[in-house]
């Protein structure tokens, strides 16, 4: 009865049907909205200009890493490993505070998790290697201390989380900066 | 429902939604609207299934049911799907290898078998179900998917003749 029908074309054929990734995208953004950690990206030196990752989702395969990526990342590498292919993650380099991956172009993506339980990354410090610039994060916002910390050797700052008064110290070059955070007693 | 829970669905299941969807409503906007609404109700009501397989007959129950509900809506574009493939095949022609052209004119030819037809078929040559599961699914006895699929081919056999498929 069943050789009657082509199954083999029809199941080729239906193989061929897909939905558009413009669609996909969608299904996939309908979770709930969520304060996503925050994404650092480095370029190598000699890299193409900087890419602005958004959320632009492309339906793609997932890379064979994606479950290390879904172990050790969370919501937004997932996201990056659906527009990155064949994305590692650097588990050497990689830390509970942030995820380092690789991409196949060479792209060192960084993402940062969430503050931690007493606020310990809040603050934090991003070397952007293609400009040579020292970035320091407070929440979402970015400073750009590298001038201060090159002419004085030291950089500080007071800044409040969750209530709280604290104090960020910075020492070092913008290479290879260090940074610690008190809390200030009144 | 876990995020990364979902994400495994959509990324498992998008193509047979999709496809079921299209089989149903010969429309690809159509079929991707039905599929957003499909894993939305996923998310939103996060039933809980026993199996895998449970996870799968809820999806293609739940993708069934919104194709109806599309179909009886005044609103839908009847845009056929042939139609609307030949628009975008425009300057292609001849591009494609000879199997390509063989899948898709026999597409072509499903695609216009009644639709109680369509989705059977799909079901049971590509998702590879027995009649017993394709009847649950579809609310329907096993005899009645039987009778569906041998009419379906018969009257596929048909239109691949007048077509000149097998020459």
């Amino acid at each position: 009865m069943n050789e009657e029908f082509p199954k083999k074309i029809y199941q080729k054929a239906c193989g061929h049907l897909t939905p558009s990734s413009g669609a996909v995208k969608e299904v996939y953004k309908m979770t709930k909205p969520k304060k996503y950690p925050r994404l650092k990206r480095k370029a190598f030196a000699g890299a193409a200009a900087a890419v602005v990752l958004t959320c632009s989702l492309s339906v793609g395969v997932l890379a064979a890493s994606d479950t290390d990526v879904r172990q050790l990342a969370g919501e937004a590498a997932q996201q990056i490993a659906m527009v990155f292919k064949n994305l590692t993650v650097d588990k050497e380099a990689s830390t509970p505070y942030e995820t380092v991956l690789h991409a196949e172009d060479g792209t060192q993506i960084t993402v940062v998790h969430e503050y931690g339980e007493d606020g310990e990354y809040y603050v934090t410090l991003v070397y952007h290697e293609d400009s040579g610039r020292l970035g320091l994060n407070i929440g979402d916002t970015e400073i750009d201390i590298t001038d201060q910390l090159r002419e004085n050797g030291i950089y500080t700052q007071d800044y409040t989380f969750e209530g709280q008064e604290r104090r960020l110290t910075v020492t070092g070059t913008p290479e290879e900066p260090q940074l610690e955070t008190e809390i200030l007693v009144k | 429902m876990e995020e990364i829970r979902y994400i495994e669905i959509v990324a498992q299941y998008q193509d047979m939604v999709y496809r079921i969807a299209l089989h149903d409503c010969r429309n690809s906007h159509d079929a991707e609207d039905i599929m957003q609404t499909v894993f939305m109700k996923l998310y939103q009501k996060n039933p809980e299934f026993d199996s895998q397989e449970h996870l799968k007959h809820w999806l293609v129950h739940v993708t069934v049911n919104e194709c109806k509900r599309l179909i009886a809506s005044p609103w839908k574009k009847r845009m056929e799907f042939v139609q609307e493939k030949e628009k975008k095949e425009q300057g292609q022609a001849g591009a494609e290898g000879y199997e390509r052209i063989r899948e898709k004119e026999l597409l072509e030819q499903i695609f216009r078998l009644p639709r109680k037809y369509r989705v059977p078929i799909y079901l049971y040559y590509y998702e590879e179900y027995s009649v017993a599961d394709i009847g649950d699914m579809l609310g329907k006895s096993p005899s009645t998917i039987q009778t569906w699929l041998s009419r379906a081919r018969k009257k596929l056999k048909k239109l691949l003749e007048e077509v000149k498929y097998y020459e």
